[in-house]
């Protein structure tokens, strides 16, 4: 176990590095030019001039690298350059929300996903699989911005539900926070358990054609503990690899909720620069959000040890 | 002297007939045999082939052009002239509709070429040679999949800035003129395919690898074959099924995140209606007099994606032996 972990952090780093070798490459790349892309066509030459010195693209390119590194290693993202606050502060400030979102999302979509996979599996080729799964891939044709645009639509008409605007932390007052985070979780996962449920699904099928669910079956076991004790367990180890996957999309699904929803996370302070220009934030918040899908990987990758011992001894 | 009459060439007809005859039935019977024994993929493949017939025919099946307003019926609710109702400014909805089904269409075939043909070269690659070749390209995907796709297309998006001139790209050999809406199409294209080929290239690879030590692969080395063409001729065709389905589900997804980009204004600019969009706009601000602008484009966008998931699941049931159930 140790041998794995030690393995796996060294990767971790390794991806790491690349991700900052990757965002920072993207924009720079910009065609024009950075300081171009922020302020258009229309300012002067010394205009120019002060933005890049500002940003410090007069230096060479690996000299920015560096010092761009340097400053993350110590935690400084930069400020941004619309309100020149401190990005490292609002960040912090934002990210819990977003994993709050994604968090509750999460299990929503595996408290939906993982009975209705299960019970679609058992009964496979019966009219409640056949129902389940074309419900699973109407559902995760849906897209998210559409549902919620007709939550908030509908809601207000024959509710007159509004999404509230100030958003209070969980720990100031829970009810309040969840009145806030609750329809954009359930949405979200919502719309995730359709794929989870699915794999579900497969895995289940996968295992219960074994040979020793065979044996079970044959000396007797009833089918409940037949599939609680053995299939489950064994399918649960893909299942686990399964949410490794669907981070990148509990993210990428999380900027639109956020933006439709008035919930102040990360997603949304990414959109809000990405229409301001806002070049340094832009950057320190996509490194944070491909951070969080790397750590949340990593964190899958431990569980699936744990479940599994042929990995971690092999 | 051998000649050539007026028999012999009846004949050789006939054979050819034959030879289109026996296609015709092999493939036909084998989509009678698809729709038979899965009738939802099938569905889903009735979905798609409307689709594309109302991508292909929108100018015909429009009954107003995408951009033409009736200023006498703004906001209208259905009626007999305007099927779906109307906009603010007028633009009848259906006619709107059929033509967003061009972009998607457009865009998530180009987007799925261009990640297929990515995907395949980056996982085939790295999957049949392995090793050192394995290791490092592993990693350069592990870094391209940390970012999700939207958060990297809106960082693009920052980047290019929404085009507002037409440009030309090509003078020889003919010239190509694009405008803004097509040069956004174009940069949403090869973006969201590269995007998108990260995850896919590890099933290839995954495909590849599982096949690699297959005895044919093994008997085309000992005849002195090539690593490319091993490839091209071995490795290629026998994961054709696996990049069928991934193909068929990824059109899907391409729409979808297309559309999230088009919802957050940076997709295809206007005049050109994009379902996406056309959610966000009118349909966002005049909720309460006119709920179902909000309601049919992005009907028809989940139409769309769960044809191409449907089909690409009664695909995947077809070809993937293992899942084929009791009977």
């Amino acid at each position: 176990m140790g041998q794995y972990l030690v393995r796996r952090l060294v990767l971790l780093v390794i991806t790491l590095v690349g991700v900052t070798f990757l965002i920072f490459a993207i924009l720079r790349l910009v065609p024009g030019g950075v300081e171009n892309a922020i302020l258009g066509d229309q300012a002067s030459p010394a205009d120019f001039a002060n933005l890049r010195h500002t940003l410090g693209l007069d230096k060479p390119i690996p000299v920015q690298y560096a010092t761009w590194l340097s400053h993350l290693l110590h935690g400084d993202l930069g400020s941004s350059l619309v309100s020149h606050r401190v990005i490292g502060s609002d960040i912090r400030a934002r990210l819990p929300v977003t994993l709050e979102l994604a968090g509750m999302a999460l299990v929503i979509s595996i408290l939906i996903a993982v009975p209705v996979g299960l019970l679609a599996a058992i009964r496979q080729d019966t009219i409640i699989d056949y129902g389940m799964r074309s419900l699973a891939i109407a559902v995760l044709s849906f897209p998210d911005f559409w549902v919620a645009t007709l939550v908030i639509t509908f809601g207000a008409r024959f509710f007159g539900y509004a999404p509230p605007l100030t958003y209070i932390a969980p720990w100031e007052n829970p009810v309040k926070n969840l009145q806030i985070m609750v329809p954009p979780a359930i949405i979200l996962g919502a719309l995730l358990s359709g794929t989870v449920m699915r794999l579900t699904r497969t895995q289940m099928l996968d295992v219960l054609r074994q040979d020793y669910i065979r044996t079970a079956w044959a000396k007797g076991l009833r089918e409940r503990t037949l599939v609680w004790r053995h299939a489950l367990r064994n399918a649960a180890i893909p299942i686990v690899t399964i949410f490794g996957i669907q981070i990148p999309f509990l993210f990428g699904g999380s900027v639109i909720l956020e933006q439709i929803f008035s919930v102040p996370g990360i997603g949304r302070y990414l959109i809000t620069a990405v229409n301001s220009r806002d070049f340094p934030v832009i950057q320190a918040v996509a490194l944070m959000i491909a951070t969080a899908v790397i750590v949340a990987n990593l964190v899958v990758d431990l569980a699936y040890a744990v479940l599994d011992p042929r990995i971690r001894l092999g | 002297m051998a000649v050539t009459t007026r028999a012999d060439l009846a004949e050789s007809a006939r054979y050819d007939e034959e030879i289109v005859r026996s296609f015709a039935v092999r493939w036909g019977s084998g989509l009678l045999h698809f729709v038979q024994h899965k009738p939802l993929g099938a569905a889903g493949g009735a979905i798609i082939v409307v689709l594309l017939a109302v991508a292909v025919f929108a100018n015909f099946i429009a009954p107003y052009g995408y951009d033409s307003r009736d200023y006498n019926a703004l906001l209208a609710g259905p009626s007999h002239a305007h099927l779906l109702g109307t906009d603010e400014s007028g633009r009848d909805l259906l006619s709107r509709i059929v033509y967003g089904a061009r972009v998607s269409v457009i865009v998530s075939i180009g987007t799925v070429t261009v990640a297929t043909l990515i995907a395949l070269l980056v996982g085939v690659t790295s999957g049949y040679f392995g090793g050192v070749v394995d290791l490092v390209v592993q990693r350069v995907v592990d870094v391209w999949q940390s970012l999700p796709g939207l958060v990297l297309l809106l960082v693009f998006a920052a980047m290019f800035g929404t085009p507002k001139t037409p440009r030309t790209i090509l003078t020889v050999p003919v010239r190509i003129e694009l405008i803004p809406a097509e040069i956004r199409a174009v940069q949403i294209i090869f973006l969201l395919g590269v995007v998108l080929s990260g995850g896919t290239s590890r099933l290839y690879r995954s495909a590849t690898i599982a096949m690699r030590h297959n005895q044919f692969i093994e008997a085309g080395r000992a005849v002195g074959a090539g690593h490319v063409r091993i490839i091209l001729k071995y490795v290629l065709p026998n994961i054709m099924p696996v990049v069928l389905v991934v193909a068929t589900v990824q059109l899907g997804a391409a729409i979808l995140i297309e559309a999230a980009l088009s919802f957050l204004q940076f997709g295809i600019p206007p005049p050109i209606p994009d379902w996406g969009s056309m959610l966000s706009g009118s349909a966002a601000q005049y909720i309460n007099r006119a709920p179902m602008l909000a309601v049919w484009p992005g009907l028809a966008i989940a139409l769309a994606v769960f044809g191409f998931n449907m089909l690409g699941d009664g695909l995947r049931d077809v070809l993937d032996p293992r899942l084929r159930g009791r009977n």
